[in-house]
């Protein structure tokens, strides 16, 4: 089965979607083994939102995770997914790509989260939290 | 110590370093000798050198040992097995991913030391509101997520440890006489947390002469993952008894210490060794645009730097920490034995009500 998945696609969009699976599975390459990609959101029946010169894609891609690791993790071989929106600029020649991507779901799914927060301050009461952060940021205390 | 895939671990090596220590008379007094001298690396303390770590499939030398010593732990560099250059302090590392231009528009007229956590932490939140090519901070060998002196903190727990185990004021020279005591020293290493710290522990029963001292190395990340099943690891079964069969050698420990008893040695102790500051760094923004396939993964969560001096702190009760001789317990003024409840008399067993009897 292919990797691609949109299908039905107009010729201005599908051109933009196939950029756009070329960077994500190109950018992740290193990472994860594709197994899919598709659109996905409000914008998944045309396969993008065109307002010249920009594109927006919002996508979905699973993989692997049988590569070098995330952040020197190691791989876990677990299936993955990520998702994201894509902003493409298409003005110069080689189109420029702006990624708004769920890596906190990424994290997620690797099993990398810690479940405690850190903090220079101890706050004890919520109440105290606004002026504890006046003084530590040096801003006057909001109201 | 490359890590093992749960969240606790001795493993060989801490294995290894605990018998090098309470394994023969004064051997502990001379690593402590040898740790107290900072242009003596850690990893060239003596106990790397063990034959009995050769069984390592990992690391079956000895240079494999320091190297990875040096390297994945506190960020040595080198070409070669064996790194030969300490790292780099952490702005230096940060200037040089992003150029003296841009540190110096970011830094402005200010004179930038590491010791000045809150403008270090100024400087680095310009910085990574700037610039487009800092998509990762600096870290120290293979832990995620962490820059340190990892080196110092080993060596000051140590330190800390067979001071403790030997009676010895931080600093203070071994007594011609020999030490005072020579506890048993017991090392873990727990991991991931934040950042690095050293925990130090001990109980001293002075009327018996007996006590231990048990240190954690207590860490972040290496990268290793975690089994979400106990029962997967290597070898792993559930235990029925806590003898065994074997017929080798039982690791060797100091006696019981004797002397006078009147000296003042704390029954219980707990401390922490670590940075005296931890600045968690800015978020790095990861939407720049870039040409196709030009990613780079961005930090999954925050990224702490331990900066200042290496400090051992010892935490109050109340958080967390022991007093010197604890809190005694104290028993019940009545008896434990726990009460028969009085029933109500509009209810039953079953907790319906019922008519009363």
């Amino acid at each position: 089965m292919s990797v691609y998945r949109p299908t039905s696609l107009d010729a201005p969009e599908a051109e933009v979607v196939r950029a756009v699976y070329d960077d994500v599975v190109d950018g992740l390459r290193d990472h994860l083994h594709p197994l899919s990609f598709d659109v996905e959101g409000p914008f998944a029946t045309p396969g993008a939102l065109l307002s010249d010169p920009y594109a927006v894609v919002q996508w979905v891609f699973v993989g692997v995770d049988d590569g070098e690791g995330f952040n020197n993790l190691w791989p876990t071989a677990k299936k993955i997914t990520v998702r994201g929106v894509t902003i493409v600029d298409r003005s110069p020649a080689d189109w420029l790509f702006h990624r708004h991507i769920d890596w906190n779901a990424v994290s997620s799914q690797l099993g990398g989260s810690l479940g405690r927060s850190a903090t220079p301050l101890l706050v004890r009461s919520r109440e105290d939290a606004r002026f504890y952060a006046a003084d530590h940021y040096s801003f006057d205390e909001p109201d | 110590m490359p890590g093992m895939p749960y969240h606790l671990e001795k493993g060989g090596w801490l294995s290894v370093l605990e018998d090098y220590l309470n394994g023969a008379p004064g051997r502990s007094a001379q690593v402590l000798a040898l740790l107290r001298n900072p242009s003596v690396p850690v990893s060239d303390t003596g106990f790397l050198q063990s034959p009995a770590l050769d069984k390592d499939p990992d690391y079956e030398t000895e240079p494999k040992r320091v190297g990875h010593l040096r390297s994945d732990w506190f960020g040595w560099t080198g070409t070669g097995v064996l790194p030969a250059r300490r790292q780099d302090p952490f702005l230096k590392q940060v200037k040089a991913r992003v150029g003296a231009k841009a540190f110096a528009t970011a830094a402005g007229k200010t004179s930038l030391t590491e010791r000045d956590a809150r403008k270090v932490h100024r400087v680095l939140d310009a910085l990574a509101a700037e610039t487009t090519t800092l998509r990762n901070w600096p870290i120290t060998g293979f832990w995620v997520q962490y820059f340190g002196d990892v080196e110092e903190i080993v060596r000051q727990t140590l330190v800390r440890t067979i001071e403790v185990s030997l009676g010895l004021e931080h600093g203070e020279k071994i007594p011609r006489s020999g030490p005072r005591r020579t506890l048993p020293i017991e090392l873990f290493w727990k991991c991931p947390q934040r950042w690095f710290e050293g925990w130090v522990t001990w109980r001293w029963d002075e009327s018996h002469g007996t006590g231990q001292v048990t240190t954690l190395l207590a860490t972040p990340g290496s990268g290793k993952p975690v089994l979400q099943n106990p029962l997967d690891g290597k070898d792993a079964f559930r235990p029925t008894t806590w003898t065994t069969d074997e017929l080798v050698r039982a690791p060797i420990g100091p006696p019981p210490s004797v002397g006078a008893r009147s000296w003042r040695g704390a029954p219980k102790g707990m401390w922490v060794v670590t940075h005296e500051h931890h600045l968690e760094m800015p978020d790095l923004p990861d939407h720049h645009p870039t040409t196709t396939g030009s990613w780079a993964i961005p930090e999954f969560g925050p990224t702490y730097v331990g900066l200042g001096d290496v400090v051992c702190v010892q935490p109050s009760e109340a958080d967390g920490g022991t007093t010197p001789f604890g809190r005694e317990y104290v028993p019940p003024r009545r008896s434990s034995a726990p009460s028969r409840p009085r029933r109500s008399r509009s209810s039953s067993r079953d907790g319906s009500k019922g008519a009363p009897r």
